[in-house]
Order: C-alpha cells, then structure tokens, then sequence
C-alpha cells in the first residue's frame, strides 16, 4: 500500500458498522440487546471472554489491524469496529471445571496477556464504548462519586469516611446516633467455600468498635435517611429510566432494599426535570455512557447515594417492561456519529 | 492496642475490618450455577432452556429470573467493575 493509500485506510478507522459486546454466556442482560440488534439486523459480533483461548486474534504493525476470528469469519475490526458494549467479560478457564483448567500460575498469565488484548481495543478511534472500562473503573469510586454529586448540587447525606474511632463518634453524635456504615469498595468477602456480603447496615451502638478494627481499613459512615423512598434510576445517554422501589407487602423497604427477598416491586414513575438532568449531567461527566444511579427521596428531597456505572438492569427490562436493551441499541447503532 | 513484641508494630492478626462484623452469607447460586437444562447457543449468542418441552431464549422464561439483580449484587457484580476482570 503506498502512502496515499494508507492514509486513505486510515480515513476508515471508526467507519465501520461492527458493534462488539464483550462479556460472559452467563451474562442474560446481553441476550435482551442480541434480540434486538437481531430483529434490526444489524451487524454485531458477541464475545464471550472466557472462550478467547479458542479463537485466533492477531494484531498487526505496521498498517495497524486487530483481527478476530468469529464463526462468520475474520473481522479486522480497525475497519469495522464502530461501537463496543462493554459488560461483564468473563475470564479465560473461569467456567471451566477446576480438574481441565491449567495451573493457577498458568491461568493468570494467561489472563492477564488477554486482558491487555481487550484493552488495546481501546486504540481503535471514533468507537462509542458502553462504556469504556477505564472510565467505569474511575467512576467506580465513592468518593469521587460523592465528590462530583456535591459538585453538581445533589443533595447528598451528610458523609464521613474514616479509619478513626475519634472521627465515628464526633460524627455519630453530630447525626444524633442515627449513622449508617457501607464499604468504600466492593463489599463482597470471597472465602475459598463461601462468598458474603455486607450491605448497608444501620449502626446501632458504637460503644464497643475498637480502634483496631476501624483502622484496619477506612469506612463510609453515612446519616440515616429514616422515611424514606428509594428510586433506581437507569441513564443512558440522554435517557433516564426511573423506577419506584416499593414493598408489596405490609413491610417496610429496608435500609438496603437489596436485601429485600422477593416482596419488592419497581414501579416506573418520573423524577423531577431538575433531578433527571442531574443525573443525565453526572454519568456524562464520569465520562460514562450508561450509569445506574441510587437515589432517595426524604421530605420531598431526593438524596444521590451512589451509582453503579456498569449496573444491573436485565430485572428492570423483564419484570418492569423498560426499553433498556431497545436504547442501548440505539446508541450502539449510532456509534459516535 | 496489641503490639508485636518484635517489631513495636500493631499487630493486627486477628483482627477484622469494622465492616466484616456485618457480612451476611451470599444466599444466590454463584455465576456459574445455573440451571441444568440451561445451555449457551452460540449460533444464537443467546442462553437458551427448555421449558414445557420446548427450547427457548432463557430471558423467555417463565420460571423466574436465573439470574436476579439481588444476586448479582450479593456477587458484587453491580459494584465491582475493576480493570475488566481484576
């Protein structure tokens, strides 16, 4: 290829019509945007992760091209990528029986040379991600969360996040002994037989915390928003999909919804324009395309608490009826155009 | 605080994080469990079940949700998105 023509090739980068969604055959969510991208006909390639080991990829220098082997094909998807659904990528050998798996030594190495695979995709230009696993990650971050809600004048509970026990009581009797207590990063606890779990939890007396146990690692001590009405809200884009998360029983939602069994229900409804634009505005300046916002509405005031940036939303497509899949489409389809 | 003798540091052994004094067990089928008769159709990049003697998309499934947002979130999934899969 001489000269003129290379750069007419790379005129194409981000030209394509391929949209790629990278995650696991567990993952159900994504079976919702396959219906739909089939129904549309468009053009899309579903990898699940932890099957990569069996296909061929290769990248190329110089004329730089990404190819993968799919069952229709190669796809150089420097010239065809245009949007890239980013959901939850399964790792290689991860559903593989534990007797067929190579050694543990062999299985992170292997992880890890595919890792920087997936993420070199990120080179590809003019690719709408949803979202770009760098930004999820960034976004991920409580206090940062926290930090840009405030910014964009949520309403946000008064917060104090510590590894001091002098700091826990300044604050408790500050909030009158009503405080709650949440990690500040992923609170699941994977022991080798089981897995736990620590969801927001109402501290009921601080007398016999030792210092110890706080210093260890710091903690998100929140006031207790008592009364109140918790709202699920899905953004994508410029779309705002709002639950209403409601007992149907003659209970009353706990502090944590999410350990609520089965007598929960989520009934759309409509935020104030106010509330929605501040939602729209914070996943657009976590840099995210999709974000799953927790908020709370004591006194008629709707409190952020956090978001999820690549949340759960398969519960909300099938039991509540929302278009989720049908709008992330949408954007995929559009790409960055 | 208890002090290692050695090394004048805290010594902080058997002591657990504030938080873990909460911890409840994850009571969802992991990632990987799913129903049997759950298979993945990879011409239909889809995850398909059998339902009254018919084969259909799992998210058609009448049986409930396989994979509930209680259980994702138990599994940390909705809040866990390090570097891809770290």
């Amino acid at each position: 290829m001489n000269d003129f023509l290379y750069i007419i090739h790379m005129g194409f980068f981000g030209c394509g019509n391929m949209i790629l969604i990278l995650s696991n055959k567990f993952d159900i969510s994504v079976d919702y945007v396959v219906r739909v991208l089939r129904e549309r006909k468009e053009k899309f390639l579903r990898i699940n992760t932890e099957d990569l080991v069996e296909r061929h990829v290769s990248v190329k220098f110089p004329r730089f091209s990404y190819d993968i082997q799919s069952k229709t094909g190669k796809h150089d998807l420097v010239k065809e990528l245009k949007s890239v659904l980013f959901r939850r990528p399964g790792r290689p050998f991860e559903f593989t029986p534990r007797e067929s798996r190579p050694s543990d030594t062999v299985v992170k190495f292997v992880e890890d040379q595919w890792h920087s695979f997936i993420e070199g995709l990120r080179c590809i230009e003019n690719v709408l991600w949803v979202n770009d696993p760098i930004k999820n990650h960034d976004a991920e971050n409580k206090i940062k969360q926290l930090e840009l809600a405030e910014k964009l004048h949520f309403m946000i509970p008064r917060t104090c996040i510590t590894s001091s026990k002098e700091e826990v009581l300044d604050f408790y009797n500050l909030c009158q002994g009503n405080i709650v207590a949440k990690g500040l990063y992923s609170p699941l606890i994977e022991y080798p037989d089981k897995d736990y779990f620590v969801f927001t939890t109402v501290i009921e007396s601080i007398d016999d915390i030792g210092e110890e146990e706080l210093s260890l690692a710091p903690t998100i001590f929140q006031e207790l928003l008592s009364e109140k009405i918790d709202y699920r809200v899905t953004v994508i884009g410029e779309h705002c999909f709002t639950v209403r998360i409601e007992s149907s029983a003659d209970k009353v939602v706990p502090i944590d919804w999410r350990t609520a069994q089965e007598d929960l229900q989520f009934v759309p409804c409509k935020l104030p324009l106010k509330v929605t634009r501040k939602c729209i505005e914070l996943v657009k300046r976590l840099g995210l395309v999709f974000g799953a916002l927790d908020l709370v509405k004591v006194n008629e005031k709707f409190y952020f608490l956090e978001i999820n940036p690549n949340g759960e939303w398969g519960w909300l497509q099938k039991q509540v009826n929302l278009p989720i899949a049908e709008t992330l489409v949408e954007y995929l389809v559009r790409g960055t155009g | 605080m208890p002090t290692n003798f050695f090394s004048g540091l805290i010594d902080m052994k058997n002591v657990e994080p504030f938080l873990l004094r909460f911890k409840k067990e994850s009571i969802s089928l992991s990632r990987v469990g799913t129903n049997e008769a759950d298979d993945y159709d990879s011409s239909l990049d889809m995850m398909m079940t059998f339902e009254n003697g018919k084969r259909i998309p799992v998210i058609d499934s009448t049986k409930g949700q396989r994979r509930t947002k209680k259980m994702d979130m138990e599994k940390g999934e909705d809040q866990k998105d390090t570097l891809m899969w770290r």
